[in-house]
């Protein structure tokens, strides 16, 4: 159900890279929203823009090159794109953390856990230094961290990468942010530790009442946490909508192809990947009309020459394709992974 | 650790003798003596000096007696220096080399960081093109060539400050200046392209995202890192210290340990060269202990086993 406020809502976002070859469309024209203890995934192939995308919202994009071009980002009242970066230092780490792909060099490496935690709560809660170490330990401790007082004291390469990234949630859960959002949290892990973080993230939604965020590139990884899908491709959405309408009635091509690069978590039915061939469009110079026409293997003479527009297929349920236009041919995906 | 820092002491110990060693033999083996480059002195009297210096003795036994002594940490008579002990030279000459050497340092290090720092915040601006010129400079020109130039332009010329001399605090500025240029401008290359590394990895950006102002990610965050590298500098740099030092007091005409050792060697003063040589040695191999501590002061992956941490 739709709020009248959204926590989080991002209009018509369009952020581009200023390089010598030129401007990278790295993200152009996207629009989402998330509500209040609502969990959101993103996928798509990595370089489609996802990573831009909440590092906008963030306003972590590295400028130059990076700039948001234009849109808006309305959080809390306030759009953030306007927001002078004095004022952003104040909602950053405070109202949305975030955490980041790789655990292993998302720490700093001469500063105890214990500094680096605590120096959240001292800059956005004033704690006092013994205060904030409290309730670092009680955040480790929440996080599935043993010896959370001797932990404090120890540095990142004393840690394992499933600990570092459990630091990092507990470090980016800190100020109880509204908006928790992970930048592919276990792709640099090994499948086990992957399954322990998701398993603590799915566990921590639970408990506490943050919006999450869920970057990756893996459909498998994010049924399980989230409600609602968000499919990018080439820096556009694509497809849109709840886990359901996804997963059993994707309308948009490329979602079909993720869903076949996905592997059955029931070993019985393990099909063979398949994944998608051809490479994502150059968004040094994006192509006039759907950037998956190159692969698509249901494209049209129409798809190379105009965008496609938004089709609602039921409320909530988003594509972008000219497959559903009604003139268009009947193409369907089955459970099984064919195309029909 | 005490462990390693034991056996880098012997080690230390070690490094010296051989310096001590090799200084005697080399220097004794050079033709002429400390008292042959004056008129020909009556071989009476020459027969004399040789005697009460022990310049007759075979070389091994002078070589074991100077062991002895500096091993209780006498280092001899000096030749030239009518009725003064080299511990006399030391006394008076090694506060000044050590003021001159401190202040020198303290620039180096501060310089150096805060406009690496600096240049790197502001690549490719005015400040950063101004840096790096600068530290071009710094790099190619020689000591003795700044030394000079400051002492006629800055201190004859302008008389800004005091061209030569020693005993007040604006003596210091110009020699201190001349022997700091060199590692000023590699620290700022050095902390500049560290810095820049550093401001593009991972836990910057995670700094960032926690909100932290701008001084804080540079300062607690960035600058420890970047400053790794340039403890690597350290070792050479207190050796450029200590070496340049030579020409500086020279060129400045400040008594200092520097001077002792330039003029000793011209005077075949063997006691003030091994003396100086000796306390060289030393001064270099505790500083480079030192920076080897100073390494896991800014680096905890750093353990004092010599190996890295994983
Ligand atoms: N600093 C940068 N300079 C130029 N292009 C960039 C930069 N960062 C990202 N991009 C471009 O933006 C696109 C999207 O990147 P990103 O959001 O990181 O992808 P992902 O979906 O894998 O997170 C990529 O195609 C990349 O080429
Ligand atoms: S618009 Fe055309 S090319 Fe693009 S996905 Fe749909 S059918 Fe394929
Ligand atoms: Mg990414």
């Amino acid at each position: 159900m739709q709020q009248l406020h959204h926590l989080l809502e991002v209009d018509n976002l369009s952020t581009s890279f200023f390089t010598y070859a030129g401007e990278v469309r790295a993200v152009s024209g996207v629009s989402f929203y998330i509500d209040e203890g609502e969990a959101l995934g993103i996928v798509g192939e990595s370089g489609c823009g996802k990573s831009v995308t909440v590092q906008s919202v963030m306003r972590l994009i590295p400028s130059p090159p990076g700039k948001i071009v234009s849109g808006q980002i309305r959080f809390l009242g306030q759009d953030l794109v306007k927001l002078p970066e004095k004022q952003m230092t104040t909602i950053r780490g405070k109202s949305m953390g975030m955490i980041f792909q790789d655990p292993m060099t998302s720490l700093n490496p001469v500063l105890t856990i214990g500094r680096q935690m605590t120096e959240v709560l001292q800059r956005h809660e004033g704690l006092g230094k013994q205060e904030a170490m409290d309730r670092a330990e009680k955040y480790l401790e929440m996080v599935g961290i043993p010896n959370c007082k001797r932990r404090l004291k120890q540095y990142p390469h004393e840690f394992s990468g499933g600990m570092r990234q459990r630091v990092m949630i507990a470090m980016a859960l800190l100020c109880n942010p509204k908006l928790l959002i992970a930048d592919e949290p276990t792709t640099a892990l090994d499948v086990t530790i992957q399954a322990q973080i998701l398993e603590l993230m799915k566990d921590l939604k639970q408990k506490i009442n943050t919006s999450i965020i869920l970057i990756t590139h893996d459909l498998g990884v994010v049924a399980g946490l989230c409600s609602r899908i968000i499919v990018m491709y080439g820096g556009k959405i694509v497809e849109s909508g709840t886990v359901q309408d996804i997963y059993k009635s994707p309308q948009h091509p490329y979602t079909w192809g993720l869903l076949k690069s996905v592997p059955r978590l029931d070993a019985l039915s393990r099909t063979k990947l398949v994944p998608i061939h051809g490479t994502p469009p150059d968004l040094l110079k994006p192509p006039v009309g759907c950037g998956f026409t190159a692969r698509c293997a249901h494209a049209m003479k129409i798809c190379a020459e105009q965008p496609p527009g938004i089709t609602e297929i039921n409320p909530g349920h988003q594509v972008a394709c000219w497959l559903l236009h009604p003139d268009a041919p009947k193409s369907t995906f089955d459970e099984k992974g064919r195309v029909g | 650790m005490a462990r390693y820092l034991f056996g880098r002491i012997v080690s230390a110990l070690l490094v010296v003798w051989l310096v001590v060693t090799l200084t005697f033999f080399l220097m004794h083996a050079i033709p002429g003596g400390p008292f042959s480059s004056e008129k020909i002195l009556p071989p009476a009297i020459m027969e004399n000096i040789n005697q009460r210096y022990h310049l007759n003795d075979p070389l091994a036994n002078q070589y074991l007696d100077y062991l002895k002594n500096i091993a209780h940490f006498n280092f001899g008579p000096t030749f030239r220096y009518e009725g003064r002990t080299v511990n006399d030279l030391f006394r008076e000459g090694l506060p000044k080399t050590i003021a001159l050497g401190l202040v020198a340092t303290v620039l180096a290090l501060v310089g150096g960081t805060m406009m690496g720092i600096i240049a790197a915040l502001k690549q490719n601006k005015a400040p950063d093109y101004i840096a790096t010129f600068l530290a071009t400079i710094g790099v190619s020109v020689p000591s003795f060539v700044l030394a000079t130039f400051l002492q006629y332009f800055v201190g004859f010329k302008t008389h800004w400050f005091p061209p030569i001399g020693w005993g007040e605090a604006k003596n210091l500025v110009l020699p201190a200046l001349a022997l700091s240029a060199y590692p000023i401008a590699q620290i700022t290359r050095l902390t500049r392209s560290s810095m820049l590394d550093v401001l593009n990895q991972d836990y910057i950006r995670t700094a960032k995202s926690k909100g932290l102002p701008g001084y804080i990610i540079v300062l607690r965050h960035a600058l420890r890192n970047a400053l790794i590298p340039v403890v690597t500098f350290m070792g050479p740099f207190f050796a450029y210290i200590l070496t340049g030092n030579f020409v500086v007091e020279y060129v400045f005409n400040i008594p200092g340990i520097g001077q002792f050792f330039v003029t000793s060697i011209g005077n075949r003063d063997y006691p003030v060269i091994m003396g100086t040589t000796i306390l060289f040695a030393t001064l270099l191999v505790t500083f480079n202990l030192l920076v080897d501590i100073a390494y896991t002061v800014v680096d905890p992956r750093i353990k004092l086993t010599g190996r890295k941490g994983a």
